[in-house]
């Protein structure tokens, strides 16, 4: 049985094409696709309306000055006085992209010379690219706005104290203080009440597990080729009169190019991290169960291809075309966010859909081992159909 | 590599190692093996002789536990082969008619890879393969591409992934097939010394007649799926006569004589099997399967001084498995080749 593995892999390690076209192919498509396509992902996400609230909930000068300021602009459409709830309420609805809340304080925080606090609640599926520059801008103004406003406060306070020696030491020590902070204001970014971000994957987190998908699937042909050689060249015909079970010629396929596949997208994904620090999120073992049930589902699906197949060239012929189709399908070349509906719904009931959902749900959104059980499960499942639906038409003999 | 058994004295007859009964295995409605039965003996060298497409390898590949048959049993060193295939099996070393390696690998790759499916543990294993490189003489080349190999060496190296796990019975298919006449006797070599060295039971199969003559003690020869005849040489031969007499007399010589070819057949009638065969220029040519050579040749001398026929187109032939075998089957063994 360690002898089969072994030599498989030997044989495997000799045949150049092979070892080309299932690891380094699919680096050179991630590389030119991903240059290719990096400004589109940025993108991704509807394009946002421009129109915000602002919610004051401090009432102090300061506040009313940052509602005046942002207030008139032909791009920006703004609606004010509303409470936190009805702004909220507008952002979940859709109808503004984004409201600013001035939190009630912040007029102190402004005189005491802290670093003055707002924040943003934004709708998650605007498009981060439209988005990031509109709520800088806003940042900008408010340090602008706090910052005169402080200004004109302490001049104000300082011309009061103008026969108080002491008041006016204190006030000197307060300015100070000021000067050194004043360059900032802090902001935090929320979703609406009830929603979660979707995030969108990079085009990294895109492309990497994709190609790695669609060319862990290549291990079908390269596979059902070999089996048809050992066919063909007598080898497994001379193995039956060796002392060695059936099945065990049969594992000996197929472990072998399990582990292939195993490594295959260790390969890959490491070469997305490494190379183009593409983010695996915040449970990378997830990563793990996905990767050996997609393994099992290319592996058995080669064996069914090599119990039906009648020849070589039928290996290559279909093998490739169940492999780019289910691949396009599956959304490994062009991502689902950019399918209509119905495609995406295809997508999910394909092995190449589900096995790149489940890796991007780890990645992109940072899904934990629970969480990717049932599309492993899922691709288990198909895995076992398409190894019984093999082994009573396999034969290792022509 | 203790032999347990050794070499049998010659004509002492053993166990055998092997027999079979009532072979069948059909593909689809075809009976490719009809009812093959035969025996192996402890250290003999069974000839399994058959023109193209008679059924040999597939009967092999029954013997050797590769193929399922349809009907018949199988007896390996006493036992059922069905019963215990995976005994068996360690048993019997095959040699497939196809050059049945990786050629990507080295041969000694190879060998490592047979060795560990014939289930050698690990110090055997780097003893044998050393052994098994020198017995076919490729010890040299051991860490080459079996691809970048001639084909007599892969035929070598087909051999030696055979003998890893010390067959006691060893088939050899069509083993010298495409392999120059050194190669081959070293083929042959190696079979005698396994056999002297061993006691190894051979079942060889081949075009070559006049190996099949030097090497077999006994001789299966099959057609259509069927035995046609087996025993030793001396046996075979026996009903062939003391030999083959051709006359072929020219068409001038066949007009002048009165009753022609027949009257010459019926003045041979008593003295053996006699056939008459068209020759290309319209001649016939008269063919006697001879009993007493001598008194055939007074014959022939007494109708040729009587009829004035010349001894020009007589030709003399010793009997031998060639001709045997074109009398069973009508088919040259080597299908023209
Ligand atoms: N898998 C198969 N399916 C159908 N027919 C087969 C199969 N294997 C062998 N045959 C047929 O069975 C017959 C016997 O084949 P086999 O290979 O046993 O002959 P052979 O005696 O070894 O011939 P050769 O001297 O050419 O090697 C041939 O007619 C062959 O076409
Ligand atoms: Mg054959």
């Amino acid at each position: 049985m360690f002898a089969m593995i072994r030599k498989e892999l030997l044989v495997l390690l000799r045949d150049r094409a092979s070892l080309i076209t299932l690891f380094v192919s699919p680096m050179l498509f991630i590389t030119v696709m991903s240059l290719a396509l990096s400004n589109s992902f940025d993108t991704l996400g509807s394009a946002p309306k421009m129109n915000i609230s602002i919610v004051d909930q401090d009432g102090g000068i300061a506040a009313k000055n940052v509602v005046k300021a942002l207030g008139g602009s032909d791009e920006l459409k703004v609606t004010t006085g509303l409470s936190g709830d009805a702004a909220d309420k507008r952002v979940r609805d859709g109808k503004d992209s984004f409201a600013v809340v001035i939190p009630a304080g912040f007029e102190k925080e402004v005189e005491s010379g802290r670093k003055p606090h707002f924040s943003f609640v934004v709708d998650p599926s605007s498009s981060r690219q439209a988005v990031d520059p509109l709520q800088a801008a806003i940042r900008s103004a408010v340090l602008t706005v706090t910052s005169s406003t402080r200004t004109a406060v302490s001049l104000e306070k300082q011309r009061a104290a103008e026969h108080d020696p002491v008041r006016k030491a204190q006030l000197k020590k307060q300015i100070d203080k000021i000067d050194e902070t004043w360059s900032g204001v802090t902001s935090t970014s929320t979703f609406p009440k009830g929603m979660t971000g979707v995030k969108y994957p990079s085009v990294y987190q895109q492309n990497v597990p994709g190609y790695t998908v669609m060319y862990v699937f290549f291990i079908v042909t390269v596979m059902a080729g070999s089996i048809m050689v050992e066919r063909r060249e007598g080898t497994f015909r001379r193995l039956l009169s060796a002392p060695v079970p059936r099945w065990q010629l049969l594992l000996g396929k197929v472990v072998p190019y399990l582990m292939v596949a195993v490594a295959q997208v260790g390969v890959l994904m490491a070469f997305g991290k490494l190379v183009f620090g593409m983010d695996l999120g915040v449970h990378p073992v997830a990563l793990v169960p996905i990767t050996v049930a997609l393994g099992c589902c290319a592996v058995a699906l080669g064996l069914l291809l090599a119990s039906f197949a009648k020849s070589e060239s039928q290996v290559n012929g279909m093998g490739t075309i169940v492999i780019l189709v289910l691949a396009a399908l599956g959304g490994c070349m062009v991502p689902g966010v950019f399918m209509p509906d119905f495609m995406q719904d295809i997508a999910g009931f394909t092995p190449h859909g589900k096995a790149l959902n489940a890796f991007q749900e780890v990645m992109v959104k940072g899904a934990d081992l629970g969480t990717v059980l049932p599309a492993s499960g899922f691709l288990l499942g198909l895995a076992a159909l398409f190894f019984v639906l093999a082994v009573p038409r396999f034969r290792f003999v022509k | 590599m203790t032999a347990t058994v050794t070499a049998p004295a010659a004509g002492v007859r053993m166990d055998d190692v092997l027999t079979a009964t009532g072979l069948v295995k059909k593909f689809g409605d075809r009976a490719v093996v009809d009812g093959v039965s035969l025996r192996v003996g402890t250290g003999e060298i069974l000839g399994f002789l058959g023109p193209n497409g008679a059924g040999k390898s597939t009967t092999i590949a029954m013997l050797t536990g590769a193929l399922k048959p349809d009907g018949g049993t199988i007896q390996v060193d006493g036992a059922e082969f069905a019963a215990g295939p995976m005994r068996a099996k360690a048993l019997i070393g095959v040699v497939p008619q196809e050059i049945a390696l990786y050629p990507t690998l080295s041969a000694r790759q190879n060998l490592t890879f047979f060795a560990g499916a014939y289930k050698l543990s690990r110090a055997e294993r780097r003893e044998r393969i050393d052994w098994a490189l020198d017995v076919v003489g490729l010890t040299d080349r051991a860490g080459d591409k079996v691809a970048s190999y001639s084909g007599g060496m892969q035929r070598r190296v087909n051999i030696a992934a055979a003998l890893l796990h010390m067959p006691r019975l060893l088939f050899l298919d069509e083993p010298t097939v495409g392999v120059d006449a050194q190669s081959r006797n070293q083929i042959f070599e190696t079979v005698l010394r396994l056999r002297a060295e061993f006691g190894m039971s051979v079942v060889y199969t081949s075009h070559y007649m006049p190996e099949v003559e030097q090497l077999c003690d006994r001789i299966v020869i099959v057609d259509h799926g069927k035995v046609l005849a087996e025993g030793t040489q001396e046996e075979l031969l026996r009903p062939l006569g003391a030999g083959l007499l051709e006359w072929a007399p020219t068409r001038e010589e066949l007009d002048r004589l009165q009753g022609g070819m027949v009257w010459l057949e019926k003045r041979f009638a008593d003295h053996g099997q006699i056939t008459v065969a068209a020759a290309g220029d319209g001649t016939q040519v008269l063919r006697i399967r001879v009993k007493d050579m001598p008194a055939t040749l007074r014959e022939v001398s007494e109708i040729a001084a009587g009829t004035g026929l010349g001894l020009g187109g007589i030709r003399l032939g010793r009997p031998d498995l060639e001709s045997l075998f074109l009398d069973l089957t009508g088919r040259q063994i080597r299908d023209g080749a």
